[in-house]
Formats: C-alpha cells, structure tokens, sequence
C-alpha cells in the first residue's frame, strides 16, 4: 500500500493489452487480412467466391484503370506534397511574425480547411466550381472568360483535386511547422544574430535544421493522406467521378459497388495498402528515432 | 504462465461474450419476428425498399396514404434506398430481410432470385388480374409459369421534351428528322440559347440518348442484339450512332462541351421549362418533374418523339416498369402479399396516374385519368413503337457502369468514338464471357 506498483512487463503487459489488442485484431488486422484473402477470388459479393489464384493481380497489371489510377495517384503526389509543405512552412513563418496584424484571426483562417471534414470540403468546392452557378464561373464570365466544367474537364479536373486538398491539408502542415517553430529555443536565435547570420542563413542553417521533426511530419502524414484520397475527389465530382480522375482508392470503391467485383477490388486494395505501408514505414521510422533524439 | 493464460482468456471471453450480446441486441431491435411484433402491438409495420424519390417519391408516398386511411391495421414505411441493389442482395443472402416489399426495376435479377427460391410466388395475384396487366411487363419475371414480381409500374424513354415557348418564338417547328434537328441546333445557338441538355455529369442519362440514336440507327434489332452482344459494339451500325452523337456535340449541339459534361440531370429540368435550354431527351418522369414545377403540358412544354435518322427504320422505344417482389422471409408476409395486390390493381395505380409522370401497367386504369402528355406516350408513342427494354439496365452489371463511362469520355472528347467502340467492345467480351 501507499509504494509504487512495479509492473512485470511480461505478465501484466499482455494482461493489460489483450483487450485493445483484441479490438485490434477484430477491426483492422482480420479486415486487412482478409482482404487480403478476398484478393484471390472471384467474387460478385452476392454468391459464392471462386477460388482464382493470382487471376486478379494479373488482370490488375493488364488493366488500363489500373494505370491510370496510379498515374494520377503520383501526379497528385508530385504535386501536392512540395506544395503543401511549402505552403505551409510559408504560412507558419508569416503567422509566427507577431508584427503580422490580425494573426490570430489569420491562424483561424488558415485552420479552416483543417477542421472541416474533407466531404465538406468537397461539397463547397463543388458548389465553388459549379459550370453554371458557381462563383468561379460567375467571376470568370465577369472578366470575360468562358465558363466550364472544371471538375469533368480531363484538362482541369485533376488540379481541382490538388487545389482542394492544399485547402484543406494547408491548415494541417501549417499547424505542425508552427508548433516547430513555437518551440524553438530564442537564445539559439538570437545567438546566430549575435554570430552575423542574416534572415536567409539564419533560416537556412538554424530554423530549419530545427524544424526538421516537424518537416518529417508534415511529410509522412501528408503523402499517407494524398496516397488514400477518395473523399474529395468523390464528393467534389457529385458521386460520379469521371474515369480520367481515378485514383487507386476510388477504383476499389468503383470496382466493388459499381462493377460487383470484389475479389478485383480486393487485390486492388491490398496493392494499395502495401503502396501506403511501404512507402510510409521508412518515414515512420525516421519519425519515431527523430523523436527519440537520435 | 498458467494463471497469465487464464486471465487473458477471462478477459477475451468477456470481450466476446460482450459483443455477441451487443450483436443480438441490435438484431432483434432491427428485425423482430412477427409473432412478437402482432402480439404487442395491432398495427404491422410493413416495410417497403425503393428508390423513388423527389416528386415521384412524394406521389408514391401520397397513394400509400390511401391504403393506410383504409387499412388501419397497417403502418407502411417506404425506405428510399440509394443502392437498392445491395440492400436487397445483402439482406436476402443474410437471411433475414428488414423489408416485406421491394421494388425493383431489374427483372433478370428478379428471376434469379425467383429461381434461388429467395422470393414468394405471386403467381395467384397475377391469375387475379388476369388479363389486366401489360403482358411485355409480365413476361420478363415469369419462370416456368411462376410470376415472382409484378409490375406496378411502366416507364418509357418516350423522346425527347422541347419548350413550347422557345419553339413558337423562333418559328420553330419541332424536329422530325436529324436534319432538321441540326438545323433547329444552329439557329437555336445563333439566338444564345443551348439547343439541348444531357445531364452529363450523373453519366447515366446518356445511355438514353444512345439508344435512341441506336434504335434510330438499326431500329429494335440491332438494340436487342447489341443489349445480348451479338453484334459487336465496333458493329458498323453502332459505330455509326457513336457518330451521330459525335457530330451533335461537336456541332455545339448540346452547348459548349466543356460545360455540357459538367451538367447534373435534375437541374435540366428547370432549365428547359425556363427556356434556358430548349429540349432534352429523358423519360416520362419528366411529365411531373416539369409540373411540379409550375410548368404546364401543352402549353409551356411539349414531347416528341426522337427525330427519324434512317428511313424505313421500325419506329421503337425503350419502355421498361418496377416491379413488387416479397421476400421469402418477409417480417409480415400476409401484410406485404396483400398491399403487394393492391398495389399491382387499378386502385393503386389510378391514384398514381392522375398524379402525373407514371405509367399503369393495369389495363384497367382509364384513359381519362391521364394526362394528355402522359396519354399521349401511352395511346401515341408506345402504341405505335416496338417497345424494347432497356439496353443497359439488361447487360452483365458490371457492364453497365462502363457504358455509362464511356460515354462520358464521348462527351467529354466527342472526337473519339471510334476508340470508345473499341474500348467498349474489350469490356463487353470480358463481361458476357463471364
């Protein structure tokens, strides 16, 4: 009574785990591995599944939605990323400036997209872009432009998705490289003024090397984010994504609840899932030692 | 390590056990047995899964009121599914459907599930009416002799709707031929106004148009084989209605393209009643969705039928209905069989005609309680059309989306309907060998 209770990691560990690894287990690691399962399957998600082996990952390669998805999937990628951690670094250094007026109100701004559900976000871009009632157009005829449909053109559509998600991930990046910046130490500022360093190589050589666990993740969260997008582009586009602006997430949503074929659907998802894992366990890990000083 | 083992197992045992009582908990809030459910209460709630909605829903909701003032014994719930489909599929291979009627606008599907034993037979309400009911609505959910939906409802794609207004100010006279169609286009895009709407964006509106320049093309023939794939979707003939298509949009026909495919269908209809667009291609629903509006048949708009593009073609149509299915299973059988036959009879369906935009597939229903537009594609156009059902509510299902697809992709570069024809056709081969 009263003294510390010295917990026996071996017993008490799994004691005190098993239920949350047991909620684990029910709702993310059965779903995956059953995926995983359903990948070598024939299914139409109504009668029994046949057994195909490796059908659907062959047919997968041989599929040009397939292609097109992963090219628009690393179009967006190549994109959005130096741009949303550009943007946000840009945003965070701007309201970090206490000279800046109204850069409280600024801050809730910038935060807006981040706290508005991304169907949200869809909706009011859609309505923004509408070909005949949205502001966008309204403003372009204004200036003498033509109207359009921005989001079904194959011209345009896809730099809508990119704009949509800056909106709405900006607030996230900016809010990250802001808590850097807010914790780093003044004295080591004020020490690179007292060595001569002007604005760019203080920022170069001492707020940036600094902020490089925050840069880590922006980077990590934001790629995971961009590389499962589905809700924007669905929502934006009113349920009916043209097929030029696919993406891995939406083609298993298109391939198991448009075309019934869940086994293909399947395989697609576990593609996807793998993509994600490995591409982001790296960043992960650099996350993890950064956090634990290496 | 013993002792471990049985605490971890206590632990998961209550985890489990927890979410099995859970699981039965919610189930029989979602589906109680009829015996309860008559015991406890009088009134039956009989549950009803469509996809109706908007004015049409309303109507339905409106007719269904009668047969609660007149059975008070019955409590209906319309449930408005988004994905009908997988509402009924998941709950019928579950076991346990949440619902005593369905309506359903997918025959084939009705008779493969007629034939899995998972429907009642409603062969006795259709020897009640006999005689009575559009025999093209019954044939296609009959199986051996055994009728396991009934159609409570007729459609047709009857043509294509014009403002009368836009039409009479620019001394138009309606289109018969294509090209008289082109030639209204120009003078209608000379005065600023969009000749026609397609509603694009929702992708499914454009298969409609398709088929009317197919069935314009090749008359109900080519329509029928293409819909089984027997002739190929790179078939001269089809190719040719791509190009149609083709042309009229490039013409400017359906206004600028690049706003054309962002168009969603439903806005259409304020449009053309406004005169902001003077024609659109659409079904017969559109008789109600334009009155619901303010908009008046006969004065503010008119129909007619798609203009001819080949002559010495078999004039044809493509009509279709819903039909009433009771799950085997069903929570209330005897409810759902009998509000199944009063939706199936005259009663019913007379309510649903003088409403406006629906079709009776009763006989007994009569010709006064239509309107003139809604009479005018029954005793006019349907009447004097091969009636043929719709070519992609009957393909693989899986197919359907892609036809859909790909004539987005036409719309949005009308330039490439020789490679859509090729595309289609890959994807057709793929699906019907399967």
């Amino acid at each position: 009574m009263g003294g510390r209770r010295k917990y026996n990691l071996n017993k008490d560990f799994f004691f005190l785990m098993t239920p949350a690894f047991t909620l684990l287990f029910i709702f993310i690691i059965y779903p995956i591995l059953n995926t995983f399962y359903l990948g070598f399957f024939k299914w139409d998600g109504f009668t029994p599944p046949e057994f195909v082996g490796l059908q659907n990952y062959a047919k997968m390669l041989d599929y040009s939605l397939f292609w097109t998805s992963i090219k628009n999937n690393l179009f967006i990628f190549m994109i959005f990323l130096p741009l949303v951690t550009l943007l946000g670094l840009g945003f965070a250094i701007l309201l970090h400036n206490k000279e800046v007026v109204g850069r409280n109100v600024l801050r809730g701004i910038v935060m807006l997209g981040m706290v508005m559900p991304l169907t949200v976000v869809g909706i009011v871009w859609m309505l923004l872009l509408d070909p005949r009632s949205g502001i966008i157009n309204r403003v372009l005829e204004l200036l003498g432009g033509s109207p359009r449909a921005w989001i079904q053109d194959p011209s345009t559509a896809i730099y809508f998705v990119i704009i949509g998600s800056l909106w709405a991930w900006g607030g996230f990046s900016t809010t990250v490289f802001l808590a850097g910046l807010e914790g780093i130490d003044k004295e080591i500022l004020e020490a690179s003024l007292i060595d001569g360093a002007n604005p760019w190589q203080k920022f170069r050589y001492v707020i940036l090397p600094l902020l490089k666990p925050a840069l880590i993740v922006v980077v990590t969260m934001s790629s995971i984010y961009i590389l499962k997008v589905f809700d924007l582009i669905f929502v934006l586009s009113a349920e009916s994504p043209p097929l030029y602006l696919s993406v891995l997430a939406y083609l298993v949503y298109y391939e198991a609840f448009f075309r019934y074929r869940w086994g293909f659907a399947a395989a697609v998802a576990t593609f996807l899932t793998i993509s994600v894992f490995v591409f982001s366990i790296g960043m992960l890990k650099r996350m993890i030692e950064e956090r634990r000083g290496y | 390590m013993t002792s471990l083992f049985k605490k971890v197992a206590l632990l998961m045992t209550i985890v489990l056990l927890g979410a099995v009582v859970a699981g039965c908990i919610s189930q029989k809030e979602q589906t109680p047995t009829p015996t309860e459910t008559e015991t406890k209460a009088e009134v039956v709630e009989v549950v009803v899964y469509g996809q109706w909605g908007g004015s049409e829903g309303e109507a339905f909701m409106k007719a269904l009121q009668e047969y609660d003032n007149a059975h008070p014994e019955v409590k209906i719930k319309y449930v408005q599914q988004s994905k009908l489909r997988d509402a009924v599929l998941s709950e019928l291979a579950a076991g346990s459907p949440n619902f005593d009627i369905a309506i359903l606008p997918w025959p084939a599907l009705i008779k493969e599930l007629g034939q899995k034993g998972q429907l009642e037979d409603l062969t006795p309400i259709v020897n009640k009416y006999s005689g009575q009911i559009m025999q093209n609505l019954l044939d296609p959910v009959n199986l051996n002799g055994v009728y396991y939906g009934i159609p409570i409802k007729a459609w047709a794609k009857p043509g294509i709707w014009y403002n009368v207004h836009v039409f009479k100010d620019n001394n138009l006279e309606p289109p018969k031929t294509l090209d008289e169609l082109k030639q209204v286009c120009d003078v209608l895009k000379a005065k600023g106004i969009q000749p026609m709407a397609s509603g694009a964006a929702d992708k499914w509106p454009l298969s409609d148009v398709f088929e009317a320049v197919l069935l314009k093309v090749g008359g109900p023939e080519l329509h029928q084989k293409l819909m089984k794939h027997e002739v190929a979707w790179t078939d001269p003939q089809v190719v040719e209605a791509f190009k149609v298509l083709s042309d009229l949009l490039k013409q400017g026909c359906y206004g600028d393209p690049k706003v054309a495919i962002g168009e969603k269908w439903e806005a259409q209809v304020a449009r053309l009643g406004n005169g902001e667009v003077a024609m659109y291609f659409m079904g017969n629903w559109m008789n109600l969705m334009l009155q619901s509006q303010g908009f008046k048949p006969g004065d503010d708009y008119n129909l007619i039928p798609f203009p001819t593009i080949k002559e010495g073609v078999k004039p044809a149509i493509v009509a279709g209905g819903d039909w009433v299915i009771v799950p085997k299973g069903a929570p209330h059988k005897d409810a759902a069989l009998k509000l199944a036959e009063w939706l199936a009879g005259p009663e019913y369906q007379e309510i649903m005609v003088r409403q406006k935009g629906y079709l009776a597939p009763n006989l007994k229903v009569p010709k006064e309680a239509y309107d003139p537009v809604d009479g005018k594609i029954v005793y006019e156009i349907m009447a004097n059309s091969v009636v043929v059902p719709d070519l992609d509510d009957n393909v693989p299902s899986g197919f359907q989306p892609v036809i859909w697809d790909k004539l987005f992709e036409l719309w949005a570069n009308p330039d490439n309907y020789q490679q859509i024809a090729e595309e289609l056709e890959k994807a057709a081969k793929d699906y019907y060998s399967s």
